[in-house]
């Protein structure tokens, strides 16, 4: 049995010869939510629309649970939901016609339509709004109908682009909540964000690429282990002295300095949970009172930006 | 191999009859299909009550009756090929509906012949309704009903398909829709009548011209069908030859089979290779 994405050597080159997506090799594992990280531009978005159809592939293959995007992109659709940019509904249409459209295209029976629209407009908030014409929606609204439809027929595979993108704050949270929904359920996901935070915290695989070539991939507790380096942020009682911190940066590790405030500081460190800990009690023991000592930022970030840099 | 799943997506042909019900829905609730149905009443308003208000009496034969209507069905021809199919494809790109559409089981041509489908049943919905306006008023007025009508609906309906034809070939060519809506007006309503104008004064009669093909909708109705013919002017002291072709009927249709095939398999080939960016 295949596994429900895979991507084989995908490349989508543009005219003037940029290359997009470079040759990506990439399996995605069933019942798995895999986050797909990278800068703006990184391919992200090409690699998911030439899965779903949305662009031609130049070169490679895509396989949607095991058939044949370019071969077969009918039979390759009919069991994924996809969520591609933000798309645009027909404003003329309900919700519920909306859902009925789509059903109906996907070969779900109106006895089915009907109990599953149901559902999926109350797993995205949206029972209320179901019988009025989208036209007048906000874009948080048209994003949770555009998750909606992408259930609507209880999917294997589902395909989210960067589905928190353009949002205000309440409606990313409103979709991280769907999200985290979805997590709980039998679905295998793929998302593309570059929300690192919002990776860490719904998926349980990433994939890290740039200039359209993978550079990390695995669950992110893997990922996060291999993470070494990190950035502390130092707040004290007293005030920074410039002989202790001539000797901080030159502390085994210690990559990097920088003063906020005459009594806060951050260090760019690189070694074990162990070594960090001795640095705490070394820093005490350069004559600071430490009010705090806590890691700025997340482990996946640390991660993210050290291969970004290493593949500029 | 796939795993075998729950919702099988239906036969192209049953998903081209479900795309096009969907897209009626669409003009039935548009603005659009008010707007020609206005005007129509309009033109339809203006030809019954004009002869009334000047006080000229109404033609007493049927066919000099329904050739004053039919000498409108080219422009609400084009208005509506305009309205429905001028930018039936650049707007699923450019209006993102193309992001909810394309990502699902249904193929190109099926979304395409769907749409095709719809946009031609509205606008032959919209011509029929005017032929049976100039046919009751025919009857009420002349007290017949000449038969030539058929032979001018059919070609009416044959310029229906040319004409969204040729807007569906914009579209699919086009960046934008409202300029793809000004071109397929301006193509169809201006481009090809002066180019067919200009190319008929230097003596070549323009048969191969769409615009000129759909003027058999209004000559079918003379008896004896007219020839082409010229006359001799004189202005500012030079010989002027003044050309008045008229499209032979067998040759207007197979023109405007000719428009319609290709237009429409242009527009086909586009659609499919086109890529959703931006």
């Amino acid at each position: 049995m295949s596994d429900p994405i895979v991507f084989e050597k995908l490349t989508k080159l543009y005219g003037g010869g940029f290359k997009a997506v470079d040759s990506l090799d990439l399996d995605v594992k069933s019942n798995t939510f895999m986050g797909f990280l990278g800068p703006n531009g990184a391919g992200k978005t090409t690699a998911i629309k030439m899965l779903t159809g949305l662009l031609t592939i130049t070169s490679g293959n895509a396989y949607l649970n095991g058939v044949d995007v370019k071969k077969s992109p009918k039979v390759a659709m009919e069991s994924v939901g996809a969520v591609v940019e933000t798309p645009e509904f027909y404003p003329f249409l309900t919700p519920k016609e909306t859902l009925e459209y789509l059903g109906r295209l996907r070969g779900m029976s109106i006895a089915d339509i009907n109990q599953r629209s149901k559902a999926v407009l109350e797993t995205v908030r949206m029972t209320e709004w179901s019988d009025i014409r989208i036209g007048k929606f906000s874009k948080g609204m048209k994003q949770r109908i555009a998750i909606a439809q992408a259930l609507l027929h209880e999917p294997q595979v589902i395909v989210l682009d960067e589905p928190t993108s353009g949002l205000d704050p309440r409606g990313m949270v409103e979709v991280r909540e769907i999200l985290k929904d979805l997590k709980k359920q039998n679905y295998t996901v793929f998302m593309s964000s570059h929300l690192l935070n919002e990776v860490q915290e719904i998926c349980s695989n990433v994939a890290l690429i740039n200039h359209g070539k993978l550079l990390a991939n695995g669950t992110v507790e893997e990922l996060i282990s291999k993470v070494d380096s990190r950035r502390l942020e130092v707040r004290l009682a007293n005030k920074v002295q410039g002989e202790a911190m001539d000797k901080l940066r030159a502390y085994p590790g210690v990559k990097g300095l920088e003063v906020v405030t005459e009594t806060q500081f951050f260090i760019d460190f690189q070694g074990s949970d162990e070594k960090q800990a001795q640095l705490l009690i070394d820093v005490q023991g350069l004559g600071y009172k430490v009010v705090s000592f806590k890691e700025s930022g997340l482990a996946l970030e640390n991660l993210y930006m050290s291969l970004i840099d290493d593949s500029r | 191999m796939a795993a075998s799943y729950k919702f099988k997506a239906p036969a192209d042909p049953e998903q081209v009859v479900l795309v096009t019900r969907y897209e009626l829905y669409k003009h039935i609730r548009s603005r659009r299909l008010i707007g020609i149905l206005v005007i129509e009443a309009l033109v339809l308003g203006l030809i019954l009550a004009l002869p009334a208000i000047t006080g000229k009496p109404y033609p007493n034969d049927s066919a000099r009756f329904i050739e004053r209507f039919t000498g409108f069905t080219s422009l609400l021809i084009v208005i509506g090929a305009v309205l429905f199919a001028g930018d039936a494809i650049v707007a699923e790109f450019q209006n993102r509906t193309g992001y909810l559409i394309l990502p699902n089981p249904v193929r190109r041509s099926t979304l395409f012949a769907g749409k095709f489908l719809a946009a031609i049943i509205i606008m032959f919905g919209v011509v029929t309704l005017y032929y049976v306006v100039a046919i009751i008023g025919s009857a009420i007025v002349t007290g017949s009903i000449t038969d030539l009508v058929i032979q001018s609906y059919l070609l009416a309906l044959l310029y229906v398909v040319a004409a969204a034809g040729m807007g569906f070939f914009i579209s699919a060519v086009m960046k934008g829709a409202t300029g793809a809506l000004v071109f397929t007006f301006a193509v169809l309503f201006l481009i090809l009548p002066v180019v067919t104008g200009v190319v008929g004064q230097v003596g070549a009669k323009p048969s191969w011209s769409l615009t000129f093909s759909a003027e058999t909708i209004n000559d079918v109705l003379n008896t004896p069908y007219p020839v082409d013919s010229m006359s001799h002017l004189r202005f500012g002291g030079q010989n002027l030859t003044v050309y008045n072709w008229v499209p032979d009927v067998s040759t207007g249709v197979v023109v405007m089979i000719i428009y319609s095939v290709v237009t429409i398999a242009l527009a086909l080939f586009l659609f499919k290779r086109r890529e959703m960016v931006g």
